[in-house]
């Protein structure tokens, strides 16, 4: 990757936004936050992202509905799910839209860094080509 | 009562007077037998039934009163009449309170005797339907067969007047057997079984009437040819008939009595074995009734098992729910201590000292993680994907992932399985993830006990597929034992467990429809004993 590699954090809870900003910027990666997928999506519609880190479970908009809308606009958008508290049907529509891997809270700092890596170097959103 | 068939027995050491009252009641209808002595009589009332006894007072050998104090002991219910001459007052008055009926003074008035004797033999008749009546009273005092059955067969030998007697009952085949016995010799086999229609017995209950037998039994010829016992002179076999058919048959035998069975005896036998049957129907209905009782309880127990399963589940969902909370709240700020953690962990300016802090947080905070992360689990319960499984390939697949680590901790791992098991309905990673459970928990109970066993076994039971672990490690407390299923509770030292792991074994195990039990003694060992339904379904 030659150019900063730009990705979206979308989690309402502040201490996980300046954690993942911190973390993620220290890794090389530029980095924009938004505390609800409603902000999130405004922020996703100013800009180009190579990676949306979205957590489920958020007032105003939750992460599920925010992806959908952004993988309306953008079916090859890739993107990763954090879940603290696995909400079973949410998962299936997650399913359904085309595989978002997981990202299990707590993490480790090397299966965060791993998994956005392999996500935004791979050639292709879930199981297409 | 009809002189026909009365008995009375004269005894007088003078010829004259024995003869004349011989010839008086004779002629009256009643048989009379005379004897000389008080010995003769006694000698003759052990062999035959009389109603009435006429006796002399002063006599050779055995006098009178000697004699009025066997014949109540060899027949209570026989009436004796004493004879005294002149001067004996005091002597017949001693009889009186010995039993004696009444008295009479020689020479005798032979109107004064007939109406005397009638008035006994009233008395005696009377006797004889009160003992009948006494009889029944004490039959039906118990309910309970076997302290019933003594009882009858006592009663049977006094009533029908016989040296041994046995009573058969129809048992759950259909067929007789000798349910109780007296005074038979050892030479009967006891535990035959006879056929309706076979033998005697059997035939008498096919016929539902009583019969008689003087003499030899082969040549009976209602009976064939069938060898009988030696030396009984005289036997009556009766029919028990109940409500719902033959109960039984009372078999009453004379062998040194030698007075046959006759009619009158046929019917006093009837009013007796009505009784008995009336007892043996009230006694099986009061067992079953009994056994019905017995199963309404266990129905109630099992309601109130199934009340605390839903209780228990009740409190499980609600503290899953609770955990669950917990847990994503915990979460977040777990995020960030791991994450900056492993951040600063990536500094290369670190001293020694503050990486080895670093690493300490690192690990707490990772153990944090994992007893959030059971607590998910256990609320967390996803829904079991169900296929058919054979519950003995899951604990033989749990087996193999613990194998190594109870054998080296010095434990034996035992499998005994039914090879016949039907396969049932449900989630193997789920399954395997309770037998794990079990059995890692019984692992951890026989740490540090000598002879360690842990045994699973997997069997077929009324209806179920019935699962257990069992290990003779150190069991639990009694005051523990209503609290292990509860989340969070544990004995183990702290880092050893969350206390979950039974919690959620016991919910999955319900999410598959059965239940998971538990019984402990404390030093001795515990068995987990899961049964699921069998599902016929499944194939």
């Amino acid at each position: 990757m030659s150019a900063q590699a730009h990705i979206l954090v979308v989690d309402d809870d502040r201490g996980i936004r300046d954690f993942l900003t911190f973390a993620l910027t220290h890794h090389g990666y530029a980095v924009t936050t938004a505390e609800n997928g409603q902000e999130g999506l405004q922020k996703y519609l100013g800009g180009t992202f190579d990676l949306v880190l979205t957590d489920i479970k958020m007032p105003v908009m939750d992460g599920v509905k925010m992806l959908s809308e952004i993988r309306q606009r953008t079916p090859a958008q890739k993107a990763i799910a954090m879940t603290g508290y696995a909400v079973e049907d949410k998962l299936d529509l997650l399913k359904d839209m085309n595989l978002v891997p997981l990202l299990e809270k707590p993490f480790t700092l090397e299966a965060l860094l791993s998994l956005v890596q392999q996500v935004i170097t791979s050639s292709s959103v879930g199981g297409e080509p | 009562m009809e002189p026909k068939g009365i008995k009375i027995l004269v005894v007088d050491d003078e010829v004259g007077l024995r003869d004349l009252l011989a010839f008086e009641l004779g002629g009256h209808g009643y048989t009379v037998v005379t004897a000389q002595d008080g010995e003769e009589a006694i000698e003759r009332l052990q062999r035959e039934k009389f109603q009435l006894v006429i006796s002399d007072v002063k006599m050779p050998k055995r006098d009178g009163m000697e004699l009025l104090e066997a014949a109540k002991r060899i027949d209570p219910q026989v009436e004796v009449i004493m004879a005294t001459g002149f001067g004996t007052i005091e002597t017949a008055v001693g009889a009186m309170k010995m039993g004696a009926y009444d008295f009479i003074q020689k020479p005798y008035n032979m109107t004064e005797i007939q109406a005397l004797v009638e008035k006994a033999l009233e008395k005696s008749d009377l006797k004889s339907l009160i003992a009948l009546y006494e009889s029944s009273q004490a039959i039906f005092a118990s309910l309970q067969l076997d302290r019933l059955l003594p009882v009858m067969i006592d009663l049977a030998l006094k009533v029908l007047r016989a040296d041994d007697a046995s009573l058969m009952l129809v048992g759950d085949d259909g067929k007789l057997y000798l349910a109780i016995s007296s005074g038979l010799p050892d030479t009967v086999q006891q535990n035959v079984r006879t056929a309706i229609g076979e033998r005697v017995a059997g035939k008498v209950a096919e016929w539902k009437t009583a019969v008689i037998v003087t003499g030899s039994l082969k040549d009976d010829s209602r009976f064939g040819g069938i060898e009988g016992r030696e030396g009984i002179r005289s036997a009556m076999v009766c029919p028990l008939v109940g409500q719902e058919g033959v109960l039984g048959v009372l078999n009453v035998n004379r062998v040194k009595m030698e007075e046959p069975y006759g009619a009158a005896d046929i019917r006093s036998a009837a009013i007796f074995t009505a009784q008995i049957a009336q007892a043996v129907e009230n006694a099986r209905l009061h067992h079953s009734l009994a056994d019905k009782i017995e199963e309404l309880k266990r129905a109630y127990a099992e309601l109130e098992g199934m009340k605390s399963q839903l209780i228990m589940a009740d409190r499980l969902a609600s503290l899953g729910q609770m955990a669950a909370g917990v847990a994503h709240e915990i979460n977040n700020p777990l995020t960030s201590v791991i994450g900056y953690t492993d951040l600063l962990l990536q500094s290369e300016s670190l001293s020694l000292e503050e990486r080895e802090d670093l690493k300490v947080v690192q690990t707490q905070a990772r153990r944090c993680r994992d007893i959030v992360q059971n607590l998910l689990k256990f609320a967390r319960r996803r829904d079991p994907q169900k296929v058919p499984v054979d519950l003995a390939e899951v604990l033989k697949e749990t087996m193999s992932l613990v194998e190594y680590e109870i054998k080296s901790s010095g434990v034996t791992l035992l499998l005994e399985e039914d090879p016949a098991l039907p396969p049932v309905s449900a989630d193997p990673s789920q399954l395997k993830q309770v037998f794990l459970n079990l059995v890692s928990n019984a692992r951890q109970a026989c740490e540090g006990q000598p002879e360690s066993r842990i045994t699973l076994r997997a069997q077929a039971v009324d209806g179920v597929v019935r699962v257990s672990c069992e290990d003779n490690g150190c069991g639990i407390a009694p005051g523990n034992l209503d609290r292990i299923f509860d989340p969070f509770f544990t004995t183990k030292p702290v880092g050893k467990g969350t206390g979950l792991g039974l919690s959620i074994s016991y919910g999955i195990v319900k999410d598959h429809g059965g239940t998971l039990r538990v019984s402990s003694v404390e030093g001795t060992g515990t068995t987990f004993t899961i049964d699921f339904p069998f599902d016929a379904q499944v194939s």
